[in-house]
């Protein structure tokens, strides 16, 4: 689990860092994850750095279960 | 300053703010340009000022929640106490309907924001609060089921509970209405759901107000200070009546009330703009 978690890190933050370079061509997919190019999706990156942060405090917990 | 009262009001009271703030204004036939940067940028501080009152009302509780959220934190595991788990359960609740919300807010209200649907989905709102109210009364009469403590609810509940809040999406349905019917369905009494419901809310709205902040800002806002502020604080107050009124009618009382409310109101608001009466 503690894997899974470190993925979703890595995961969430290539994602928010994808929402505010805005790479693709505009579809309704791309502008709903918010990698559209029309605009910066700020709210997109926030919301992916949130699930960053909270993937690490999972790793937090995951790490301490495994000591005890 | 009138959309600051019904902001205030209808946030938190279940009869759905957005939907009002749709059918309202076309029904008295106000010239507001929705997408207008002035007029987003008014209902910004509309909605900072609810969840100011919110965080206001619910101080102790916050501070509680936060506090103990940091100590479970920084120990790196659950204690199992009271305000923690109401912490991680409002966590649990909240990541839904944020990832709804920012992933699917403006394509639903491109699709569904007219005053047909907003009249509509007003409608459906009270069926689920009739259906809801039904619905619990049925589970305690058939398995004996007993009431539990917020803290008792599991965090998959939690999750149901969130997802039931991101139908509020829709122009029509109540953010606390469906939440408090979630709430009730996992067995909480109604003063309990309340609170669950409105502690819920207060980090969404406090997040979706202060994300749009930056449109204050914006050279072509155009937003007048004195005004803004007014309508903040009319807002915060009458959000603030609002929560402590309603924190005491779900002592003794249920949500059929508001049910009936949005079954006249968005009825007879379909019938007019159907047949083009308003349009």
């Amino acid at each position: 689990m503690k894997a899974l978690a470190v993925v979703l890190v890595v995961v969430f933050v290539l994602m928010a860092a994808l929402a505010l370079a805005h790479p693709l061509e505009p579809s309704s997919l791309t502008k709903a994850i918010g990698f559209s190019s029309d605009k910066p999706h700020t709210k997109h990156a926030i919301a992916y750095f949130v699930l960053a942060l909270l993937s690490l405090v999972w790793i937090r917990f995951q790490t301490n279960a495994a000591k005890a | 300053m009138f959309l600051a009262v019904l902001q205030g009001v209808s946030e938190l009271f279940p009869i759905s703010s957005l939907g009002h703030t749709i059918l309202i204004p076309a029904l008295l036939r106000w010239p507001i340009d929705r997408s207008d940067e002035s007029f987003l940028s008014f209902v910004v501080v509309l909605h900072l000022g609810t969840a100011i009152a919110l965080l206001i009302f619910y101080r102790q509780e916050w501070i509680a929640i936060v506090s103990a959220l940091v100590r479970s934190v920084v120990r790196g595991r659950l204690s199992g106490e009271r305000d923690e788990k109401i912490g991680w359960l409002l966590i649990a609740g909240t990541i839904p309907v944020g990832l709804l919300g920012v992933f699917f807010e403006s394509a639903v209200r491109s699709l569904f924001g007219s005053p047909l649907f907003a009249a509509g989905f007003l409608v459906l709102n009270a069926g689920v609060m009739f259906f809801g109210e039904w619905l619990r009364k049925r589970q305690l009469q058939q398995r004996d089921r007993a009431n539990k403590p917020i803290e008792a609810i599991s965090y998959a509940d939690g999750v149901k509970i969130g997802l039931a809040q991101g139908l509020a999406l829709l122009p029509g349905i109540s953010r606390s209405g469906s939440s408090i019917v979630a709430a009730l369905l996992v067995d909480l009494d109604h003063e309990a759901a309340a609170k669950y419901s409105f502690l819920l809310a207060t980090p969404v709205i406090l997040a979706a107000s202060v994300l749009e902040i930056p449109k204050l800002l914006d050279p072509s806002a155009h937003v007048v200070a004195g005004e803004a502020v007014a309508g903040g604080v009319l807002a915060a107050v009458t959000a603030y009546a609002s929560v402590a009124f309603l924190t005491k009618y779900f002592q003794h009382n249920d949500l059929r009330p508001f049910g009936w409310y949005c079954l006249l109101a968005g009825g007879a608001a379909f019938v007019l703009f159907a047949t083009k009466v308003i349009s």
